[in-house]
């Protein structure tokens, strides 16, 4: 593929950000600019903030994270597949079959051992 | 280059989308209110809002990287705007594609999650910080099986470009033949757009705005017009995908006012879920649903 398919979206990108500047300036321009420090401490409902703002978080959104990572990368496998599958015919039917069914597996395994599980 | 460049920035990509955005914004808090029973905004609520929150002043909070905290809803709302080249906006044909466009659009999709997650990571206040990971979380919840509800179209089509899947499917409505993809796909966008049964990560009664807390002025009306051309985005992307394809103006208006309708009705029914609840969700059912359905066509596949 040709790397000038790129151009376009390369010419909105820099448009948009361009349009979202823009916004950001007129309203720069024309809005009131009176900071105060009271205005700028953090938002703790009117009260001043008391300990640190970043505390301990559950494991489990770290083990969401994980396993985020490991499901998507194989269901990226899937894109390329999908192309070429007419290529492939029944050998990548079956390879891809199998594949699939080892990724349900898996996720099966991962509800049944408690992984989803927040207590 | 004149003509591209209107085409760009006011129709159908840019402005057109922007408008298209605040009122299709409308229609669902309309909507909503009506099936709640509740008299709901006047027709320029979402615009009037904009206007008022460009012209407040900004807040920067103290102890936050300035330029980060500029940059992230430019990018935030520059990413999606840009997306809007490779759908069929208003039922024309998108403006530009090539092989693997739809891997792109919604790759910048999603880009709008992943800068309101770091937008709450690097304010140093404690809702925000909650509202990011809760946001974050929900981005791994349901990013794979969103991802493997759109791999149905395009395997179906054999292409990963959006106007080669939509010259399939304007032939046969992939709703019938595979809908559990499209409740999948429907879901999916509610959690990314963070409405109302998904809207954990900015819960009003918990969190204040989740990671979006420390914003104010222009920088939340970028998030939130990001937001908007979001809905539009996902919603034709849905429609094109499977309702039959997006040929005509009237068939864009119609099927996403449809998509809009059950969008809204969702919203009403069901109350807000915890982020486990969520998470769960996703990962038991709709990983799963997703998972069997696309064994399903395979089988279907190899029958043939």
């Amino acid at each position: 593929m040709a790397l000038e398919s790129f151009a376009p979206i390369t010419a909105l990108l820099v448009i948009s950000f361009l349009v979202a500047l823009l916004i950001l300036f007129i309203s720069r321009i024309f809005g009131p600019q009176r900071p105060s420090s009271r205005k700028a401490a953090p938002y703790e409902s009117g009260m001043k903030p008391i300990g640190p703002a970043v505390r301990r978080l559950p494991v489990q959104f770290y083990l969401v994270a994980v396993l985020f990572i490991l499901f998507d990368i194989e269901v990226i496998f899937f894109l390329p597949w999908a192309v070429i599958f007419r290529e492939l015919a029944v050998y990548g039917l079956i390879t891809m079959g199998i594949f699939t069914l080892i990724l349900t597996v898996g996720l099966i395994y991962e509800w049944k051992s408690g992984a989803l599980e927040w207590e | 280059m004149l003509a591209s460049l209107f085409a760009l920035l006011i129709f159908p990509a840019g402005l057109f989308v922007l408008v298209n955005g605040l009122a299709y914004h409308w229609i669902d808090r309309k909507l909503v209110a009506r099936l709640q029973n509740r008299v709901g905004p006047r027709w320029f609520q979402p615009a009037a809002d904009m206007v008022k929150l460009l012209a407040n002043e900004e807040v920067l909070p103290t102890g936050v990287d300035a330029r980060l905290f500029t940059a992230l809803p430019v990018v935030a709302l520059a990413g999606a705007l840009a997306a809007m080249i490779y759908l069929p906006i208003a039922g024309l044909p998108p403006l530009y594609n090539f092989p693997g466009d739809l891997i792109v659009a919604v790759y910048l999709l999603s880009l709008l999650t992943l800068c309101t997650g770091l937008a709450g990571a690097i304010s140093k206040d404690r809702f925000s910080i909650i509202g990011a990971t809760r946001a974050l979380t929900q981005l791994f919840s349901y990013e794979a099986p969103f991802l493997l509800a759109l791999l149905g179209p395009a395997f179906a089509a054999g292409s990963w470009q959006i106007n080669e899947i939509m010259a399939y499917t304007s032939s046969q409505w992939l709703i019938l033949t595979q809908p559990v993809g499209f409740v999948v796909a429907l879901i999916g966008l509610m959690g990314k757009l963070e409405m109302a049964p998904f809207d954990t990560p900015e819960a009003e009664t918990e969190i204040v705005a989740g990671a979006m807390t420390e914003y104010s002025g222009r920088g939340l009306a970028l998030f939130l017009l990001g937001r908007e051309v979001e809905l539009v985005g996902g919603l034709t992307l849905i429609a094109a995908f499977y309702l039959g394809g997006i040929n005509n103006p009237f068939d864009y208006a119609l099927k996403t006012l449809v998509l809009l309708l059950g969008v809204a009705g969702v919203q009403t029914l069901m109350t807000r879920l915890r982020i486990d609840q969520v998470v769960g969700l996703w990962w038991r059912y709709g990983a799963l649903l997703a998972l069997g359905q696309w064994l399903l066509l395979l089988g279907q596949r190899m029958g043939t």
